[in-house]
């Protein structure tokens, strides 16, 4: 009697969970209706690498706002794309919405395991990029958070009409100011990386090749001069641990600029962790500029509160609140940038990071010829 | 006495050595075979030397593997010496040897990383050395300590870390030489120093050398005082590991890198067992 109870039990879950999981198809759908069955879901899995704890607040307001629940799992970048890959041949995972980084698109797109496109179905998609760091993603994730790099610098200890906007300037603060200006160990922080592109496309000139796919050792053959730049300040540049610990640094009056992220800045800040006394620019050289995109997994089960949620974390209400609270970048045309650190004057110094082979290989050259 | 059939011990033995055998051995055959380009994380899989051929002749793992055999010869060296006038301080109770033993052993139970974090912060550019300094008038504006390159504060925090593992193993040793014998060497006019070269340090070599054996391995793969308050200028061997995999993506070389760690235990295993053994006066087989 117990085993037909139980077995009736999980015959009716399991085909209610089929049921959910192909009874609708998002793109012969409205958005009302989507809206409507995505709150017959009551609750998703949201996978985030970073900020967790106060994406769960804001998240809030969606909650509040459908009625649906929203969880924040605590996870690293790895191991959410190791558990999206793993639950992959699953019918049902358990990741609703993901953030990634663009590059890693390509092969999850390749695997199938991306639902999409959701650009055929967001109602604002014409407004969102699915392009972002030089990797097209064809509809299949769009951008919700937008980084920038830039310097960090203390104005109490830096010229602010002085500060370095070429790199011959930047060569000869360094000189002046020896071991006050630090560069993260780029294995350890996007930040460093960001520099030491930078520094390869200002002193050895730019190359269309480093922003597409692909890969030709040739057009790294002049990077050589950039090792020389490094090795001759070596002795005045204080390497630092990751992009946390050149802020800390800077903090404990160590330093007094360094590469950083404008959102990590920011976020620390708003957190006290770091003095607001700190500031931050885009010098006229030129820092890269990128951001993560979000998608939802091709096996989630709950596609409509899912989309519904993307709809949401995308729109120019909550891209001008994260504007406010992390100092990301908007990714909605129709958001408020208004309390970022750099003004739009700035923006426009903005360049592209690498694709991931050249980001790759310079990080690896610097290893192997600047700090080892 | 009934004993066993060997069939039957056979079946006794299977589940632990099962296990040794699927857990450590599984492991053991995928790294050695990711080195040749076997069961590869990413592409095709094809045997092949030159995995091993180009990180043989790569500087950063020369680099490396000299740095983490200094910093744990240093380590192991360091945390000996230092157990052993401890050790005898300890070897005779007397009041409150029970509490400095047990302060000593605190750094068993900090996890490494904390560790790590706490000694950044006394030396920091204005942690508790530099503004002690600043405050007793001996130093104008503070002194760059964290990170140098020589590796000091690795050293440091190896000899810290490992000195109650070492205290553990040479406290059994030197509390089972008896004090009469100790006492007759002292009746016949042998100085406190003679007593331990002559006396303590040929009968506890069995437990120095499993104790430098031991620190000197736990060293060499460590990863968090390295990583933390290591020299900006040399990875560790462990960290190249980790950075060669996930941030070059090489997984073979990265498995390269971790036979390497495995060999450097073995010889330096090897070496310590081969530089001590001939100096022990207490041999003999186990029974």
């Amino acid at each position: 009697m117990m085993n037909k109870t139980l077995t009736a039990i999980a015959a009716t879950v399991a085909l209610g969970l089929t049921t959910q999981a192909s009874a609708y198809d998002l793109k012969e759908m409205q958005w009302n209706q989507i809206v409507e069955q995505a709150q017959k879901e009551k609750a998703i899995n949201v996978y985030v690498w970073y900020f967790q704890p106060r994406f769960r607040t804001i998240f809030k307001d969606f909650e509040d706002k459908y009625g649906i629940k929203v969880r924040v799992p605590n996870s690293n970048e790895k191991g959410n794309i190791n558990k999206l890959i793993a639950e992959g041949k699953r019918s049902a995972g358990k990741i609703d919405v993901m953030a990634i980084d663009a590059a890693r698109m390509p092969s999850l797109m390749q695997n199938n395991l991306v639902y999409g496109p959701i650009t055929d179905v967001l109602p604002d998609a014409a407004k969102l990029k699915t392009k972002l760091n030089g990797v097209e993603t064809g509809g299949y994730a769009v951008s919700f958070w937008g980084n920038q790099t830039g310097f960090a610098y203390d104005p109490s200890r830096v010229n602010e009409k002085e500060l370095p906007q070429s790199f011959d300037a930047l060569g000869k603060w360094i000189s002046d100011n020896p071991y006050a200006f630090g560069v993260n160990d780029p294995n350890k922080g996007g930040a460093g990386n960001a520099f030491i592109q930078r520094a390869i496309t200002n002193m050895t000139g730019d190359n269309e090749a480093y922003y597409a796919t692909g890969f030709d050792a040739k057009n790294t053959t002049k990077w050589s001069e950039v090792w020389t730049w490094f090795d001759k300040h070596s002795d005045e540049i204080t390497i630092t641990s990751s992009n946390a610990d050149s802020l800390t640094r800077m903090n404990d009056g160590e330093i007094s600029m360094a590469p950083a992220w404008e959102d990590h800045l920011k976020g620390l800040q708003a957190q006290g962790a770091i003095t607001p006394r700190i500031k931050f620019y885009i010098p006229e050289f030129g820092m890269p500029g990128g951001g993560n995109m979000i998608m939802m997994p091709a096996n989630t089960s709950k596609k409509a509160a899912s989309m519904l949620f993307i709809n949401w974390i995308t729109s120019a209400e909550v891209q001008t609140r994260f504007n406010e609270v992390f100092g990301s970048a908007p990714q909605h045309p129709d958001a408020d940038d208004s309390k970022a650190l750099v003004s739009q004057e700035q923006r426009q110094f903005s360049k592209s990071f690498f694709t991931a082979d050249y980001a790759t290989k310079a990080k690896k050259a610097f290893t192997e010829n600047v700090l080892m | 006495m009934k004993t066993l059939p060997s069939w039957k011990l056979c079946l006794l033995l299977l589940p632990s050595i099962g296990t040794i055998a699927l857990l450590m051995g599984s492991t053991l055959y995928m790294v050695v075979s990711q080195s040749f380009g076997l069961h590869n994380m990413m592409g095709d899989s094809q045997f092949s030397f030159e995995f091993w051929q180009d990180s043989l002749q790569d500087t950063k793992l020369h680099v490396a593997l000299v740095y983490s055999v200094k910093v744990a010869v240093f380590g192991a060296i360091g945390a000996t010496i230092m157990a052993y006038p401890l050790v005898l301080w300890l070897r005779k109770p007397f009041t409150g040897s029970t509490a400095i033993t047990g302060m000593l052993r605190a750094p068993m139970f900090i996890p490494g990383l904390v560790a790590a974090f706490l000694m950044v912060n006394v030396i920091s550019y204005h942690g508790i050395i530099n503004e002690s300094m600043i405050w007793l008038g001996i130093i104008d504006k503070p002194i760059r300590m964290q990170n140098d390159s020589f590796g000091w504060g690795v050293i440091v925090l190896q000899i810290w870390k490992q000195l109650p593992f070492a205290m553990i193993l040479l406290a059994g040793a030197v509390n089972s030489i008896r004090s009469d014998v100790l006492d007759a060497a002292s009746d016949l006019g042998a100085s406190s120093w003679q007593r331990f070269t002559k006396i303590i340090f040929p009968l506890t070599l069995p437990a120095l050398q499993v104790s430098l054996i031991l620190i000197f391995i736990g060293a060499l793969g460590d990863y968090s005082f390295y990583s933390i308050a290591g020299p900006k200028n040399a990875y560790s061997l462990a960290m190249l590991m980790h950075i060669t995999s996930t941030e070059f993506f090489e997984w073979n070389k990265s498995a390269v890198i971790a036979v390497v760690i495995m060999l450097t235990a073995i010889v330096a295993s090897l070496i310590i067992s081969l530089a001590t053994t001939p100096f022990m006066k207490k041999t003999g087989k186990l029974k």
